[in-house]
C-alpha cells in the first residue's frame, strides 16, 4: 500500500511537468531574431515598421554545413498596422518564424513620427518583456525607410554597423546615442528634455567620380558601386536630436552638438584647431585628453543666472608653425583652445534658448539639487523661463602633453 | 604525479603490513572479523586509539557484526551491506586501493575495513568534498594545489550541468545569450532534424555507450573504440547533419570535465544526475535545472555517513575546518582534524611555519612560551 501511494505521487508528479512544461519551448533555429528595429508614422494613419533580420545561415563563420553562405546575412521586413504592437504582430504575414526581440540592438525612429511624439510607441519598448531597455534609440532625418535602404558598410549587419558608428563617434563627441532606459527616465523626470543622436542616410560617393567634400563621411569606396542604377546609400551618425516632451523639435549640427556635450561634461575625446600665434596660415591641432564640466546655479533674490565651468587637459596633436614650441606659446595656445570651446557651446546655447527653448542641458536638474527650495518657485515657468536666462561660460585648458618632438620636421633651405 | 606508486594486494596479510609500514605506533589497533557463513573471509578494522571517535569505531563494529551472509567476494559486499543511505545516489563510503590514503584518513580520525582478497580498503566517516581532493593534493605544494581544485569544483559543475544547461539557455532563455554567440548557434543548428533535447539525450547516450564499451577492453581495442567513436560523434555525425558542431563541443567538454573527478563513484553520482537534468531542462528550462539542483541539495544535506554530516564542513558550516576543503593550506597551517570524527583535534602546535635562521629562533621561542597542547602523537 504504502509502495503504490509513492508509486502515484511519482507518476503524478511526472505528468505534472510533462503536461505543464514546454510551453514557451523555442528552438533557437525557429526564431527570428531582430537586430534593429525602425518605426515611422504611415501615410494612411498608424504606425510603419521595419525590421533587420539575421539570416543565421548565412552568417560568416558558418562552420556547418556544406552550403556556401552566398545571400545576405539579414532580411528586412516591414509591416504596417494601428499601433506599434499590431505592426509587430502583422510582422508575422510575412514571416515564417517567431519574430524575437530580445535580441534587438538598436531603435530607429523616422523624423516625422518623432516630430508627432513617440510616448505611445515607446510604451509597448517599455511594456513588453522581450524589449531590450539597455539599447540605443536613435532618430533619422527623413523616413525610417531609407535608414534600412541602407548598406552596411564594414560590419554585416545595420544594427552591428550602428553600435560600432556609436561607440567611435566618441572620438570627436560630435554625436549622441540615448539608450532607450535614459531616454525614458528624461521623459519623465519632469525637469530635462531628452535628446538623442541624428542617423542620417548619404548617398555613397561614386568610386571614382568623387570629390572631397564630404570630409566626415569617410570611406564610400564600395565595390560594384557603379553597377546599380540608384547610388547606394550609407550611414552617417552626427549631430543631435532635440525633443521638447516627446516630440522632436529639432536639430543641431556636428559643432552644436559637441557644444552641448561640453556643457554636460560628457565630451570623451574631440579634436580642437587653434592657430599659430603670429602664424595664421599654419594650425596646431590639440587632443582633448579628458573634459570635466560643472554647472554652477546662482541665487540672488529674484535673479538667477548659471555659469558653466569646463576644464580640459589637452595634447598637441599635430603642429604646423614653425617656431619651437615653449611654455609662453603654451599658454598663448591654451587661451586659443579655451576660446574655441567656450563659442562651441556658446553656439550650442544660443541655438537652443533662442530656437528651441527648451532645457536639454539639465540646468533645472543642478537647481533642484542645489537649491530645492528655490527650484519650487521655478517649477511652474521652467520651459518659458530657461530661454531667458544668462548663461555664464568659463573654459580653462592645459596643454599637458606635447609628444615627444619640440618643433615640426625642420624643412632644409635649399 | 607525486606519491607513492604501492598498491595494496589481494592478501589481507600483506595489506596490513603496508599499514604497518606507515604507522609504526602501538596506537594503530586492528580487530579481526569472520564475516560469511560459507566464505568465512577475514575482514580487519585499523582505526587509530586516542584519535578515531570511540563511537564511530563502535558503529563500524555494530554494523559488520549484523552482516549475515553466505559470502562476502569483494569489500563492495560490505559496503553496500552496511551504508547509511542505501537507496542514496551519492556513496557514502570511500574505496581506495592506496595505502597512503588509508594511513592518512587513520590519521584524520577515521576508520579503515580492510576485506581478504580485494585490494580495496574501505574508508568511513565519508564527506561529499572527499571525492574532490586527490592524494597529489597533500604532497604538490599547496599554491597548485588550491588553483587545482578550484578547478575540480568548477568541472564538477560542469559534468552534472553543461548539456542541461545549454538545453535550457538555448530553447527557453535565448535573451541570455550574447547575440553574436546566439547567432552562431543558430547559424550551426539550421539544418539539425532533432530539437535541442533530444540532441542532447542522443549525444549523451552515444558517448555513454562509447565509454561503456571501451572500459573492459584491452588498452589496443578501447584505443580502436575510442577513434571509431571520436570519428562517429565528431565528424560524421555533423557532417551528416544529424548533430551540430556546438552539441559536440559541449558533450566533449561535459566528458572531459567529468574525468577530473578524483574519486570515480563521485564521477558516477554526476553522470546519473546529468540525464535527467537534460530532461528537466527540455521540459522546464532554467526552472527545471534549479529545482533539480535545489532536490539534490536537500537530500545531499540530509544524508550522514556513521553519524557525520555527509556535506560538512560546508553545511553545517565549520570554519576551522576550512583550511582543508575548498582550499588547502600548507602543512604547517594545517592544525586541525576534523572535529565530527576525531576526539583528539590538534594536529599539531603552531610555530610550524619555516623559515630562514632568525625566524625560527624567534618561533621556536614562542612555542616554548605557549601552554603545551594536547598533540595526537608524542
Amino acid at each position: 500500500m504504502e509502495m503504490d501511494k509513492k508509486l502515484v505521487f511519482c507518476l503524478l508528479l511526472i505528468l505534472g511537468l510533462a503536461t505543464s512544461g514546454c510551453w514557451d519551448y523555442q528552438e533557437i533555429n525557429d526564431l527570428a531574431i531582430v537586430l534593429a528595429a525602425g518605426v515611422d508614422s504611415h501615410r494612411e494613419g498608424g504606425v510603419q515598421l521595419l525590421v533587420e533580420i539575421a539570416k543565421p545561415e548565412q552568417m560568416a563563420g558558418n562552420g556547418g554545413g556544406g552550403q556556401g553562405s552566398s545571400g545576405k546575412p539579414i532580411e528586412i521586413l516591414e509591416s504596417v498596422g494601428s499601433t506599434i504592437h499590431q505592426a509587430q504582430r502583422n510582422l508575422h504575414w510575412r514571416s515564417s518564424r517567431d519574430v524575437y526581440w530580445a535580441h534587438k540592438q538598436v531603435l530607429i525612429i523616422g523624423e516625422d513620427l518623432a516630430r508627432q511624439g513617440i510616448a505611445p510607441l515607446l510604451d509597448w519598448f517599455e511594456r513588453d518583456h522581450q524589449a531590450r531597455h539597455s539599447i540605443p534609440l536613435l532618430v533619422t532625418n527623413g523616413p525610417v525607410r531609407n535608414v534600412f535602404q541602407a548598406q552596411p558598410e564594414l560590419e554585416s549587419t545595420l544594427a552591428e554597423e550602428i553600435i560600432m558608428l556609436i561607440e567611435h563617434m566618441e572620438k570627436q563627441s560630435q554625436g549622441y546615442g540615448t539608450m532607450l532606459k535614459d531616454f525614458l527616465h528624461c521623459l519623465s523626470s519632469q525637469v530635462q528634455h531628452p535628446v538623442t543622436g541624428r542617423l542620417e542616410v548619404i548617398q555613397k560617393e561614386e568610386p571614382h567620380g568623387g570629390s572631397l567634400a564630404g570630409a566626415g563621411i569617410g570611406g564610400g569606396q564600395g565595390a560594384g558601386g557603379g553597377m546599380e542604377p540608384v547610388p547606394p546609400r550609407a550611414l552617417r551618425l552626427a549631430g543631435l536630436a532635440v525633443f521638447k516632451g516627446d516630440r522632436l523639435v529639432g536639430w543641431l549640427d556636428e559643432r552644436e552638438t559637441r557644444g552641448f556635450r561640453w556643457i554636460i561634461g560628457e565630451v570623451k575625446g574631440a579634436l580642437v584647431d587653434v592657430t599659430v600665434p603670429g602664424e595664421p596660415q599654419n594650425k596646431v591641432t590639440l587632443e582633448i585628453a579628458r573634459a570635466d564640466s560643472v554647472i554652477i546655479p546662482q541665487v540672488k533674490g529674484e535673479q538667477l543666472t548659471f555659469t558653466v565651468r569646463v576644464k580640459t587637459q589637452a595634447a598637441i596633436g599635430q603642429y604646423e608653425g614653425t617656431l619651437a614650441l615653449s611654455p609662453g606659446l603654451f599658454s598663448t595656445l591654451e587661451a586659443a583652445c579655451s576660446a574655441v570651446i567656450r563659442q562651441e557651446m556658446e553656439d550650442s546655447l544660443e541655438r537652443v534658448q533662442r530656437e528651441y527653448r527648451v532645457d536639454i542641458f539639465g540646468f533645472g536638474k543642478e537647481l533642484r539639487r542645489r537649491y530645492p527650495n528655490v527650484w519650487r518657485k521655478w517649477e511652474g515657468k521652467w520651459d518659458s523661463q530657461f530661454p531667458l536666462l544668462p548663461i555664464e561660460v568659463v573654459v580653462e585648458s592645459k596643454i599637458t602633453n606635447s609628444g615627444l618632438v619640440t618643433s615640426r620636421v625642420p624643412v632644409a633651405q635649399k | 604525479m607525486r606519491g607513492p606508486r604501492e598498491g595494496f594486494t589481494e592478501t589481507l596479510q600483506t595489506n596490513i603490513s603496508m599499514l604497518r609500514r606507515r604507522l609504526r605506533s602501538s596506537r594503530l589497533r586492528l580487530e579481526h572479523f569472520t564475516i560469511g557463513r560459507v566464505s568465512r573471509t577475514d575482514v580487519v578494522i585499523a582505526y587509530l586509539k586516542g584519535i578515531a571517535r570511540p563511537e564511530i569505531v563502535e558503529e563500524v563494529r555494530r554494523r559488520l557484526k549484523r552482516i549475515d551472509i553466505d559470502g562476502i567476494l569483494e569489500s563492495g559486499y560490505i559496503e553496500e551491506l552496511i551504508e547509511d543511505h542505501p537507496g542514496s545516489i551519492f556513496s557514502l563510503i570511500t574505496r581506495t586501493e592506496r595505502p597512503d590514503k588509508v594511513a592518512a584518513g587513520l590519521l584524520s580520525g577515521r576508520v579503515a575495513i580492510l576485506t581478504d582478497n580485494t585490494p580495496f580498503v574501505l574508508l568511513v566517516p565519508r564527506l561529499f568534498m572527499e571525492g574532490l581532493q586527490a592524494s597529489e593534493d597533500y604532497y604538490e605544494r599547496y599554491l597548485l594545489t588550491v588553483g587545482v581544485r578550484i578547478f575540480r569544483y568548477i568541472a564538477l559543475f560542469i559534468s552534472m550541468l553543461l548539456p542541461a544547461l545549454y538545453v535550457a539557455v538555448t530553447t527557453y532563455h535565448q535573451e541570455m545569450l550574447p547575440t553574436p554567440l546566439l547567432l552562431s548557434i543558430a547559424s550551426q543548428r539550421e539544418g539539425v532534424p532533432f530539437p535541442a533535447v533530444v540532441e542532447a539525450l542522443l549525444m549523451e547516450i552515444t558517448f555513454e555507450i562509447l565509454r561503456e564499451a571501451g572500459i573492459r577492453l584491452p588498452r589496443q581495442v578501447g584505443q580502436a573504440i575510442s577513434i571509431v567513436g571520436a570519428l562517429v560523434i565528431g565528424d560524421a555525425a555533423v557532417r551528416a547533419g544529424i548533430v551540430s558542431p556546438v552539441m559536440v563541443i559541449v558533450v566533449a567538454m561535459t566528458a572531459i570535465a567529468s574525468f577530473t573527478t578524483p574519486a570515480y563513484d563521485l564521477a558516477i553520482t554526476m553522470r546519473m544526475i546529468r540525464l535527467p537534468m537534460v530532461v528537466l531542462a527540455g521540459l522546464l528550462g532554467m526552472y527545471g535545472i534549479m529545482a533539480g539542483l535545489l532536490a539534490i541539495l536537500i537530500h545531499a544535506c540530509s544524508l550522514k555517513s556513521f553519524g557525520v554530516a555527509f556535506t560538512s564542513p560546508f553545511a553545517p558550516f565549520i570554519l576551522a575546518e576550512q583550511e582543508d576543503a575548498v582550499i588547502r593550506l600548507p602543512w604547517w597551517a594545517l592544525r586541525y582534524r576534523p572535529f565530527s570524527m576525531t576526539e583528539n583535534r590538534l594536529r599539531q602546535r603552531p610555530g610550524n611555519m619555516p623559515g630562514p635562521p632568525g625566524v625560527q629562533a624567534a618561533q621556536r621561542q614562542k612555542r616554548q612560551g605557549e601552554r603545551r597542547g594536547e598533540v595526537g602523537d608524542g
